[in-house]
């Protein structure tokens, strides 16, 4: 990459930056990501150990809760992955609505017409990607912080202890450092499908959602609580390999199909 | 040199062929006016020009450059269907991205020079999607005359612009073009508009170019001749088709191709005995050229 290409990505990452914190939708994505661990926790709390009786076989069942506050991040790797509540209703959950924010945050490039002007005037098609790529992940970096102080405030709300048994201080950040790096492949799966789907959002917010589901089943695994550096680098590489993979197959999308 | 040169330029999609060996000359300093029907191709050639489909074949220069040149790309300007605008943000906010993304220096100086132009100086605070039709198209225009650009791609510029609004896009173009040696090509249905502005025309139909023409060889193609009424059009006809050899009925008036002078027309009735109640020397316009040639098929 040249001067003048560097020139016009710095140029370009300055625009979507400036776009992006102009637009309702990323204070919005903000508020979802800070509200959701605050409304799991406190509801669930409330609602923890009831039992349901069900009256055709008079079978009891226990609602599990969460019992900790860091549960909101994820289980130790002993632990492992299962289908209840805890589970299910993380951290991971962001992958999601990154997802989703990227989706929308392409589409609308396409749909308002900006791509065409964008284009017009430049020609580099990896340049428009990789700004997207880098304007979405620090989109995302907020919103797993914000989905963090959620879980701390929720926590804190529904009065569950920050017990550390298993784990302590640095492997929370290095779980968290984990999360923050697959970040890059959810987004890049979205900027893909983004680019694929263009002016219909419906249909890469479909796919993404489908793809997403198989990748979201591996997340605990790479990233559990009790994270050290070896899953912070695994998660690092495997992000950006992603990425710059993922970024030449939008690339090429971009160039070979119409873009109106 | 030519501001852009096609040559033998096809696009296909999937089946239907959009253009068909379309070849397209428009010099420098032109503002060019590209007719056709809907369906055409007009705007399949200016978005191929602009670089936002590719081309099955053939070949676009811009300034002699091939049309991927990075620095004549950041030197046209464009309006395409819509202006490219972000509805939830304000006007203002869309031209700084806009003119970010053409690396202008003074942003501030530049939008309100443009919105200036335009008339919406007002208007910049308001969020675009509260814009009405005309105002969009306007700030459609601003957008695309952002850096002073050597090159306007127009489509349907003046679609939803009120009578002030048209006249505003006339004498920007009409200046752009004389003082800042602007090229422009424009696409319009709007031919009577066209007319006053146009140096240049290209004719499509179908996805081929059917006539390229200068105003004067449109003027050259396009004869003065005298329209008549009178109370018995039938009986009037039937008089000047003796001594004049074309006499058409158009719009209920006589039409007399073959004299300008309405004196010699007038007195020759006269001496008919045919009191015409109405004689006016006129010209076929734009309109009339066109609508004439996709008659005929495209040739006159």
């Amino acid at each position: 990459m040249n001067k003048a290409n560097l020139n016009n990505l710095k140029s370009m990452l300055k625009v979507d930056s400036r776009r992006m914190f102009k637009t309702p939708l990323v204070y919005i994505m903000f508020g979802i990501c800070f509200m959701i661990p605050v409304l799991i926790l406190v509801m669930t709390s409330f609602m923890g150990n009831t039992s349901v009786v069900d009256p055709s076989t008079g079978e009891e069942t226990v609602m599990e809760t969460f019992t900790n506050v860091w549960q909101i991040l994820g289980a130790t790797s002993n632990a492992g992955m299962s289908m209840d509540l805890t589970s299910m209703c993380n951290i991971n959950l962001i992958y999601f609505i990154v997802a989703i924010f990227a989706c929308i945050f392409v589409s609308e490039d396409f749909r308002s017409g900006y791509v065409k002007n964008l284009f017009t005037i430049r020609a580099k098609r990896m340049e428009y990607v990789i700004s997207k790529t880098i304007t979405c992940f620090i989109a995302s970096i907020v919103m797993l912080l914000l989905f963090f102080i959620g879980g701390m405030v929720g926590g804190a709300i529904a009065g569950l202890p920050f017990s550390m048994d298993g784990f302590n201080v640095g492997t929370i950040i290095c779980c968290l450092l984990s999360k923050m790096f697959i970040l890059l492949i959810f987004i890049s799966i979205a900027l893909t499908l983004a680019c694929v789907a263009k002016t219909k959002l419906w249909l890469s917010i479909i796919c993404v959602l489908g793809g997403g589901m198989l990748l979201f089943m591996m997340i605990p695994m790479m990233t559990p609580l009790d994270a050290g550096i070896l899953n912070v680098i695994m998660c690092f590489v495997g992000g950006i390999l992603f990425s710059i993979g993922l970024a030449f197959v939008s690339k090429f999308i971009l160039n070979k199909t119409s873009l109106v | 040199m030519n501001a852009i040169e096609i040559r033998n330029l096809t696009k296909n999609y999937g089946e239907k062929q959009a253009l068909s060996n379309l070849n397209m000359t428009v010099p420098m300093g032109a503002i060019y006016g590209f007719i056709g029907e809907n369906g055409s191709g007009k705007s399949t050639t200016e978005k191929l020009i602009c670089g936002l489909i590719r081309p099955n074949s053939g070949t676009i220069k811009l300034f002699d450059k091939d049309y991927h040149d990075q620095e004549i790309r950041s030197q046209i300007g464009v309006l395409i269907e819509s202006p490219g605008c972000f509805p939830n943000i304000s006007v203002w906010d869309n031209m700084k991205i806009q003119a970010a993304n053409l690396g202008i220096k003074n942003e501030n100086e530049e939008i309100r020079r443009v919105l200036k132009i335009v008339r919406m100086e007002g208007s910049a605070s308001n969020k675009f999607k509260n814009c009405s039709l005309g105002m969009k198209q306007r700030i459609g225009i601003a957008f695309a005359l952002l850096g002073n650009p050597k090159l306007l791609i127009l489509d349907e510029p003046i679609n939803g612009l009120d009578a002030d609004g048209m006249r505003i896009m006339r004498e920007v173009l009409i200046d752009i073009t004389k003082n800042l040696s602007c090229t422009v090509l424009i696409s319009s249905h709007i031919l009577g508009e066209l007319e006053k502005i146009a140096t240049h025309y290209g004719i499509i139909r179908n996805g081929k170019m059917i006539k390229e023409m200068t105003a004067e060889e449109l003027e050259k193609e396009c004869p003065t001749y005298v329209a008549i009424k009178a109370k018995d059009n039938i009986e009037a006809k039937r008089a000047l088709e003796k001594r004049y050899k074309k006499v058409i009925e158009e719009n209920d008036e006589l039409r007399v191709y073959d004299s300008c002078l309405t004196k010699d027309v007038v007195s020759y009735l006269y001496s008919e005995n045919i009191l015409p109640t109405y004689v006016q020397t006129k010209k076929i316009n734009l309109e009339e050229y066109y609508i004439n040639l996709m008659d005929k098929g495209g040739t006159l």
